[in-house]
């Protein structure tokens, strides 16, 4: 085995000199590879300990408790919070049901939608590099100004929309009075906001793509449906794969377009597991009951996201 | 492509591109409209610049806002980026490693957990040690919500490095820190300035963190233009123009930077761009 210069005892007593005796021992740390793996990972996981894991723990206790905000302790009541949460109609009809809707229609129509941009874009033309920039645009700015411009444009009386439909001679429906349509607003700030961070992973990989596969399928007589569904697929199914699985958690986790969109409203009818959590921890200040539904939420996704753990392993590092 | 093929993808390039930017647009000529005529869509109007004006005396706070959000975007970038630069080497280079395995679940499953599932008890937490409604508590929710994200997209950045250079350097004497700060954080300058770029970009646009954890004495950026629509009934003049300010960042950097936001993302999915 060569000797290893770097970690001679001159060295080390050097750095002692400058940094005292911490820099003496973090010296002798890394000269072993556990302790050097030690140092890369101690400070992610210090700020992931503090304030992303001891929340979650501090949140199954404040979920047992009966915390009004203003009181500023909480009660231990066990599950009463949970059970009554749980024994409403309205959390299985309207909010749960909200949440997975609005993930798989947004999941799905986002990634169809990027397929197909993806595929549009991927060739080279003169204006490319503007073209993708303005592509990029709805990603780049903030979830509560799209969510603020869909307000604006769907505004029963003066949003440009309904001048427009008007003009054309529809009678456009009051976006903001009915569940199915205020929905609708919220899932296509969703859509728009989110199709293009799919095109700009597909387009990413069919750029990399080899031409010979899809060359050999055309030989042997397949049209282009058949090449798409069966080689350019399975080519991007990893890539999508893996910003399918992080999609989901987003949206299952939205909060932005439908507080600024809808407010939960009309009435509690379009609200979201995060936005039943915000309400009625904030506007209610019931933090017991905001904080179980917060556990709800984050159960389901953490059963959702153990199941696929493997795959997104597998994908991310093409396994 | 020839003829009508040509004519057809054009056609659908057009209807794509106004499907996304027609409504930005939209949003921005309406901030120059004044607030009698913005109720108008096709009347002749005059271009003002009166609700600039206004949003910056009517709200005094607004000018407070853009710098807070400024300084927490700064700041997370920095620290985010300090703690990611590392995590992301033990991710890619201890690959093998069963700790670096569960490192990688561990990020996983945190990820899996809503925002909200932990930022409610995250504010309570802070009330307690006396940070909410600062930068500093912000800042902290920031960083740790960064990791997960960064943390795989730099580790796409770093396993690029062949793994040849960094035996050559211990070879030759470098200590493993050496090896780091010389050979591998060079090589990824890219991959840094792309996690920069959206890092900055995300803590300037985000909402949830800057709504619960901030209040009357750091006002946020977003928080503020939400406050145009709701609670001061319908100042859409306002609305449009704070909009169309917190939106000039993100503009400029996509514009200019559109090469790194792709880099970045693609490296998350561990594809080459």
């Amino acid at each position: 085995m060569p000797k290893i210069q770097g970690s001679t005892t001159s060295d080390a007593l050097k750095v002692n000199t400058i940094y005292g005796n911490l820099g003496y021992i973090a010296k002798n740390l890394a000269d072993n590879k556990p302790g050097f793996m030690l140092q890369l990972v101690m400070p992610a996981l210090i700020f992931m300990f503090l304030f992303q894991i001891l929340p979650i723990f501090h949140g199954i206790y404040t979920s047992l408790t009966d915390y009004p905000l203003w009181q500023g302790y909480g009660t231990f009541v066990g599950l009463k919070n949970y059970i009554s949460m749980l024994s409403k109609p309205h959390f299985y009809t309207v909010v749960l049901l909200n949440t997975v809707l609005f993930t798989i229609v947004a999941v799905t129509v986002e990634m169809c939608g990027g397929i197909a941009i993806g595929h549009l874009f991927n060739q080279s033309f003169r204006g490319e590099y503007l073209v993708r920039s303005l592509l990029l645009l709805p990603l780049m700015i903030s979830r509560v100004i799209s969510g603020v411009m869909v307000r604006w444009i769907f505004n029963d009386q003066y949003g440009i929309l309904n001048v427009i439909l008007r003009w054309i001679g529809i009678d456009p429906p009051s976006w903001f009075a009915e569940r199915s349509t205020a929905m609708f607003l919220a899932l296509l700030a969703e859509v728009w906001t989110w199709t293009p961070w799919y095109a700009i992973f597909v387009l990413a990989a069919l750029q990399v793509q080899p031409v010979s596969p899809k060359e050999a399928a055309r030989v042997d007589g397949a049209n282009a449906w058949q090449v798409f569904r069966h080689v350019t697929l399975p080519f991007l199914r990893p890539v999508l794969a893996v910003c399918t699985l992080i999609r989901t958690f987003d949206a299952f986790a939205q909060f932005d377009h439908v507080w600024t969109i809808t407010r939960g409203g009309p009435g509690r009818s379009t609200e979201l597991l995060s936005v039943f959590a915000y309400k009625e921890s904030f506007i209610y200040l019931k933090m017991g009951q905001g904080a179980a539904a917060g556990m709800i939420s984050a159960l389901v996704m953490l059963i959702f996201g153990l199941l696929l753990f493997r795959r997104f392993y597998r994908f991310t590092y093409r396994l | 492509m020839k003829g009508y093929r040509k004519v057809l993808w054009w056609t659908a390039v057009v209807l794509v591109l106004s499907f996304f930017t027609l409504p930005i647009l939209w949003l921005i000529y309406s901030s120059f409209k004044s607030a009698a005529d913005i109720y108008y869509a096709w009347k002749n109007f005059a271009m003002t610049l009166d609700n600039y004006v206004e949003i910056w005396e009517w709200l005094g706070n607004l000018d407070d806002a853009m710098i807070n959000s400024a300084i927490v975007a700064t700041l997370s970038t920095i620290f985010s980026l300090l703690v990611v630069m590392l995590s992301g080497y033990f991710l890619a280079r201890f690959k093998e490693t069963r700790s670096s395995k569960a490192f990688f679940f561990l990020i996983y499953v945190v990820r899996t957990i809503p925002i909200i599932s932990w930022v409610i008890p995250l504010y309570l937490i802070l009330q307690q040690w006396g940070l909410t409604d600062t930068i500093t508590g912000l800042l902290f929710a920031h960083i740790a919500f960064h990791v997960c994200f960064f943390t795989i997209v730099l580790s796409g950045f770093y396993e690029n490095i062949p793994r040849q250079l960094d035996e050559a350097a211990r070879i030759d004497g470098c200590s493993r820190w050496g090896v780091f700060w010389r050979i591998a954080v060079p090589l990824i300058i890219p991959g840094l300035a792309a996690s920069a770029i959206l890092n900055w970009i995300w803590t300037w646009n985000e909402f949830l963190f800057a709504l619960i954890l901030t209040g009357y004495d750091t006002p946020m950026l977003t928080p503020s233009i939400v406050q145009f629509v709701h609670e001061m009934g319908m100042e859409w003049h306002l609305m449009a123009a704070a909009s169309t300010v917190a939106i000039i960042p993100p503009i400029i950097v996509t514009f200019i930077a559109q090469r790194y936001i792709i880099m970045g993302y693609a490296a998350f999915a561990h594809e080459k761009a």
